[in-house]
């Protein structure tokens, strides 16, 4: 070091061992090699060990490489939407294996990042079979792995947005957009746009769910300003989320427009189900803005759709939206056969019982004529709810002047 | 200073074997962190290296190293205080 260089007042705490070029560049064809190496050898062994047994192959040495744990964290992610079991006991291979990984091995920065992404995909694992308080524990042990860690900024704002999320589920909103706030920042510093406008749409759905559609939709908004080349994805569910915002909203020009453009985004992406639920988005508007007759015509086809996918929860939702519109026709009797018919494929689905209960609730109040659309809107929220808040209690008073709308 | 750099780390490194890649990368880096934040030659050297190393598992592009390297720099001077 020379002597005219200033210097700060301690060392740095977390030195690398590989701390001249030629080190580095010897990890990296060593990196490459194992990587593929790996593939084959972790399928293998997870092809012929039986799941009971793959807590014993965490010390096996063909899983104990950088490479190896890169490989089960592909597969986690190939697992986590298709069957998230199994997709966690991957993680939880991948956690022991990163775990059992000799301090070493590699340089530094590359344990800690094993082990920190081996931790943060057990996280995503519990949170996607609703186990969120282990989700947290999991994500905090993460973070906490890579705080020390300069070079692993990046690495530290994928946990934390991820830790974000899992935050959102138990209704712990502060701590969610304070996390989702510092990974924004990071993100941003690496110019990572893909993972800053995830960010965006996070905080966006969290104040969808506090019902600050208003807030909600100014982030949406900001986003399609500010972001150049976003994927087609994002760029259709921004569209879809500032279309129900403004449909809450009562705007329903921008509601109309934005539901159209989201429409047509995931007709060229090929997801039809996602165009199914924007198409009931509409229909939800035609009610809203009072062009009740329209909306049932409207809707019957998109339920009926949902029901021969097989969606009987969606296909109920929808069935919401005809009673509501059915109510405002004053076809009482139309509306009490349907809302009994979406208790009977409620049950029929082994759906929540809460939800059974107030579709019950529901069809009890038209059948006295006691059922307003307001009751109708209300109960279908608490439905959705439902998915993130299983336990919610079900509590709703009748209007006693029996008004139908 | 920032904006240099930025544009001389505009090689790729994903997958190649181009050491010549790897050293101006590690070089660019240092040069970061001396000229701009003031660290002394072995420690943005070491801080450089991590960098790279840590970058190995994302991006690499001139963008993401030179923000990982703002980002390094930070904590570091942050640590000493």
């Amino acid at each position: 070091m020379s002597d005219d260089t200033p210097r700060g007042p301690r060392r740095l705490s977390f030195r690398p061992k590989a701390d001249s070029l030629q080190d580095v560049f010897r990890l990296v064809k060593r990196l490459e090699r194992e990587r593929a190496e790996a593939k084959e050898a972790v399928d293998r062994l997870l092809a012929t060990t039986p799941r009971d047994r793959w807590p014993e192959l965490s010390t096996h040495p063909d899983l104990l490489t950088s490479g190896a744990l890169e490989r089960l964290g592909n597969l986690f992610a190939e697992w986590l939407g298709k069957d998230p079991v199994h997709a966690l006991e991957i993680a939880e291979l991948a956690v022991s294996v990163a775990e059992a990984l000799p301090e070493a091995a590699y340089p530094a920065p590359i344990t800690v990042q094993c082990r920190a992404h081996a931790w943060k995909d057990l996280g995503k694992a519990y949170r996607a079979v609703n186990r969120y308080q282990e989700s947290i524990d999991a994500l905090t042990r993460a973070g906490d792995s890579i705080r020390d860690s300069g070079a692993l900024a990046h690495d530290r704002a994928i946990v934390s947005f991820d830790l974000g999320i899992t935050l959102q589920e138990v209704g712990r909103y502060d701590e969610s957009l304070q996390c989702l706030g510092e990974a924004k920042e990071i993100f941003r510093i690496h110019s990572d746009t893909r993972r800053l406008v995830y960010c965006g749409i996070a905080e966006g759905v969290l104040h969808q769910r506090l019902r600050h559609f208003r807030e909600a939709r100014e982030i949406y908004l900001l986003l399609l300003a500010s972001t150049k080349d976003m994927e087609l994805e994002s760029l259709a569910a921004i569209h879809q989320a500032i279309g129900f915002c403004s449909l809450e909203l009562r705007d329903f020009a921008a509601a109309e427009a934005n539901l159209e453009e989201a429409a047509a985004l995931n007709r060229r992406l090929g997801k039809p189900v996602e165009v199914l639920k924007i198409e009931l988005g509409r229909g939800r508007l035609l009610v809203r803005r009072g062009d009740a007759m329209l909306a049932v015509f409207h809707l019957g086809p998109i339920r009926r759709r949902f029901l021969a996918l097989s969606m009987p929860e969606e296909a109920g939702l929808c069935g919401l939206d005809l009673v509501e519109a059915l109510l405002s026709l004053s076809r009482f009797t139309d509306a009490e056969v349907l809302a009994k018919t979406l208790v009977r494929e409620f049950t029929a689905a082994h759906l929540n019982t809460r939800a059974i209960t107030a579709l019950g609730y529901l069809t009890e109040a038209i059948g006295s004529r006691k059922a307003s659309t307001r009751l109708v809107t209300d109960i279908r929220e608490y439905i959705v709810s439902l998915r993130t808040e299983p336990e919610r209690d079900f509590q709703f008073i009748l209007p006693t002047d029996g008004s139908g709308s | 200073m920032l904006r240099s750099a930025s544009f001389m780390l505009h090689t790729p490194i994903d997958g190649n074997d181009d050491f010549a890649v790897y050293a101006r990368h590690l070089e660019m880096l240092k040069e970061l962190a001396t000229s701009k934040f003031h660290l002394a030659a072995d420690d943005a050297e070491a801080l450089a290296a991590d960098v790279l190393i840590a970058s190995l598992r994302h991006s690499q592009s001139a963008e993401w190293l030179t923000g990982a390297m703002m980002c390094a720099v930070q904590k570091h001077l942050e640590d000493a205080g």
